[in-house]
């Protein structure tokens, strides 16, 4: 029998999505005092209208659905697929008032890309966006990549006990401390560190490149909340390439990388344990999948001949490839050379690198290292069991921060989470296809938007049907949460039709 | 839950200070030194595949 939720528990529901939604809308401070202390007034007035509508909103929620009850664990995953929903829509606001965007499906879009860490964009004229807006755009992908949750929870949340689901909730299981929010303050004291540090190090080599020193800084700050966040976005639409920088290109590719590892990982290594990570499954997973589809890529690419010499194969190919597996999306080549110049093949192997992603608990998308690893075990294992004497007890273990013992029921969750992501890229690869696509372009886009990657072949523009660009969004978002709290969110809805 | 508990236990060692911050730099410069190896890595492997296939 299903339970239908009662009042009270839409209200403890609406509470805590309503604090969520204040805690994006004071994120909308750092745009305007941006636009305010470069005078760009009109900028200022709309992110004032943004913070101002999403303050509301989000009070307005606490104040209607205020109630004692506490937040019990089926609250929380429900919470956090309505606060990625309602938060996309208020963070619109200022994008929508922009005059960047030919609908207010195109801001959603960008917004939706942003927070689930895609970078995929739909932005008009991206070359000359104020200042304020381009914050906006780093501030949602480095947000959303930390977690929009884990935001709120380290500023406006007390207390543990069933807050951990609205944690786990956005695809992060980990637990750095005994405490969800200090686990979520530590999540963000490590990317402050490398805020930064990298900020600083991509500023200096942009006022080395001469750039004037306001830029160099402005830049250094984004392109590093577009790397660590694994975002994507660039202030540019020529992208990583607009820099013209060897040094640039590859303090982004660390920067990227570091912000695609398992942020327990960090917290081990920074707690003096740097043999961790040798010995992480994921690191081994991810070193181990990049080695192969890199060097599938740079055969593929040294077949059709397009880069004169092994420098410049290495450089072009490593850089699209470990920027696919971070599931971060910079590039170093035009959106269309994937189709005019890759080629099919390479195209196939970048896909394969994006459908992987990086580390769970981390900023990146995709199945992830992790589960890709786990399953590579399980199958070895089984392989072992098949050649081993009937008698013989066969034990599967891995290190992941601790040694573990892999078991069935394991097995089972990484499996069926990793069917479910291959089936979803196969829609939307469909989707692209139905809409006209060449089916290769189709997988492209499709597995990017999915994988929150966010390279492009140039399929995706203004002029891209309503209806895929609708899938699209749907597809970051559930890749973002990884399923479950969309599918709890679905089940909710469900119980309140057909509950009893 | 136990298994969980166990492991952040072992996690915590109160890092405060400078200290706190000597160790992040040394953390972020052994994640720094993996990327610059699994690169030099693959560097050496693309060498070698344009060796292989004459280009």
């Amino acid at each position: 029998m299903i339970l239908r939720p009662t009042w009270d528990d839409h209200k403890v529901v609406g509470m805590y999505a309503g604090k969520i939604i204040m805690g994006i809308g004071l994120l909308m401070s750092l745009p305007l005092i941006t636009s305010l202390v470069l005078g760009e007034w009109d900028t200022a007035a709309d992110f004032g209208i943004g913070l101002f509508g999403s303050l509301l909103v989000g009070l307005l929620m606490q104040l209607l659905f205020w109630t004692r009850k506490r937040l019990a664990r089926r609250h929380g995953l429900v919470t956090v697929a309505i606060a990625w929903l309602l938060g996309t829509f208020v963070g619109t606001i200022p994008f929508a008032l922009s005059g960047h965007y030919g609908s207010y499906l195109d801001a959603v879009f960008d917004v939706m890309s942003g927070l689930t860490t895609t970078g995929l964009y739909l932005i008009q004229d991206l070359d000359h966006v104020s200042n304020g807006l381009s914050m906006w755009r780093f501030v949602l992908t480095f947000a959303g990549g930390q977690g929009i949750v884990v935001i709120a929870l380290t500023f406006l949340f007390k207390g543990a006990g069933a807050i951990y689901q609205l944690y786990a909730g956005e695809g992060k299981e980990e637990q750095l401390l005994p405490n969800v929010v200090q686990t979520a303050r530590a999540i963000w004291v490590i990317s402050l560190g490398w805020l930064v540090a990298g900020a600083s190090l991509l500023s200096i080599t942009g006022l080395v490149l001469g750039m004037r020193p306001a830029r160099a800084v402005l830049h250094g700050i984004w392109m590093f909340m577009g790397a660590f966040s694994t975002g994507g976005f660039a202030p540019q639409s020529y992208n990583v390439i607009w820099f013209h920088s060897s040094v640039y290109e590859a303090l982004c590719v660390i920067i990227f990388v570091a912000g695609s590892l398992n942020f327990a990982l960090h917290w081990a290594v920074w707690h003096g344990w740097r043999g961790e990570l040798l010995r992480n499954i994921e690191t081994r997973s991810f070193a181990a999948t990049l080695a192969v589809l890199s060097v599938a890529a740079a055969w593929a690419l040294a077949d059709t001949g397009i880069y004169g010499d092994w420098v410049v194969l290495f450089r072009k190919g490593f850089y699209q490839l470990v920027s696919a597996h971070t599931t971060t999306g910079f590039g170093t080549i035009y959106s269309r050379a994937f189709v005019t110049q890759w080629g099919p093949g390479a195209m196939l192997i970048t896909m394969a690198a994006m459908a992987i992603g990086a580390s769970s608990c981390s900023t990146a998308g995709g199945i992830k290292g992790l589960r890709v690893g786990l399953i590579t075990k399980s199958f070895l294992g089984e392989v072992r069991r098949t050649i081993s004497p009937e008698s013989s007890r066969i034990t599967v273990r891995y290190h992941h921060i601790r040694d573990q013992v892999l078991g069935e029921p394991v097995t089972r969750s990484v499996l069926t989470i990793a069917v479910i992501f291959l089936t979803m890229y196969a829609v939307v690869a469909v989707a692209g296809v139905f809409a006209g696509y060449p089916v290769e372009q189709a997988a492209f886009e499709g597995i990017s938007a999915a994988s929150n990657s966010g390279l492009s072949c140039g399929l995706l523009t203004p002029s891209t049907p309503d209806l895929l660009k609708g899938v699209y969004v749907l597809a970051m978002w559930l890749g973002r949460m990884e399923f479950i709290a969309v599918l709890a969110l679905a089940g909710w809805a469900w119980a309140v039709v057909r509950g009893r | 839950m136990r298994a969980r508990t166990r492991s952040c236990a072992r996690l915590v060692r109160p890092v405060q200070g400078l200290e706190a911050v000597n160790r992040l730099i040394q953390g972020m410069v052994a994640e720094a030194l993996l990327v610059v190896g699994i690169a030099v890595a693959i560097a050496s492997a693309t060498l070698l595949v344009t060796l292989v296939t004459g280009l």
